[in-house]
């Protein structure tokens, strides 16, 4: 799968104010901002972009490393 | 489905640290879950259980189902759900796989 294709996919999928996606067409690196982290554990943010992708985690996409990042924590990591 | 749901939920009450993976510690089938294993080792995880999922395509799924992630490698530290690769990276880097590891030696 293209990384730019995946891109939008997550883009429309979740409401986010940073994205970033590096990928080789079958192992991505998602780094994502996004305020519907806040108040979630690590595993529930990134169930939460699991459910965006749904069954493209069976076949497309073989691997996806998640960076998953609250506003509050992006901020204070920059 | 119901006797993998009991094979897993008798695995990870009775073992302090379970890793679900392709291969083994020894001989990982795909980079994330070596990543995984050689984690485990530098936290002072040894004699833990390690599940090959190649092995067992009934439980390659079932694991997915049962902890609502599509991924493997999934680390369960007693009885709990830990994460995949990225998480316990994280977790790693900061410290906090050791501290829960070494809970559960």
């Amino acid at each position: 799968m293209e990384t730019e294709k995946l891109q939008e996919i997550i883009a429309n999928g979740i409401e986010h104010e940073y994205l970033k996606l590096n990928g080789d067409g079958r192992h991505f690196d998602l780094t994502i901002v996004s305020a519907a982290f806040n108040g979630l554990g690590k595993i529930q943010q990134h169930q939460l972009i699991y459910k965006v992708l749904g069954d493209l985690m069976k076949e497309d996409v073989h691997a996806l490393n998640m960076k998953t990042f609250t506003p509050e924590e992006w901020a204070e990591k920059n | 489905m119901g006797d993998i749901n009991a094979k897993i939920k008798e695995q990870i009450t009775t073992n302090n640290i379970v890793l679900y993976m392709k291969g083994s510690p020894i001989f990982p089938q795909c980079g994330f879950s070596g990543r995984a294993a050689d984690l485990l080792k530098q936290c002072g995880a040894k004699d833990y259980l390690s599940v090959d999922i190649l092995q067992d395509p009934e439980m390659r799924e079932g694991i997915k189902e049962f902890s609502n992630w599509p991924t493997i490698p999934q680390l369960y530290v007693k009885g709990e759900f830990i994460g995949g690769s990225d998480i316990m990276i994280e977790l790693f880097e900061s410290g906090k796989l050791k501290a829960l590891v070494e809970t559960a030696l």
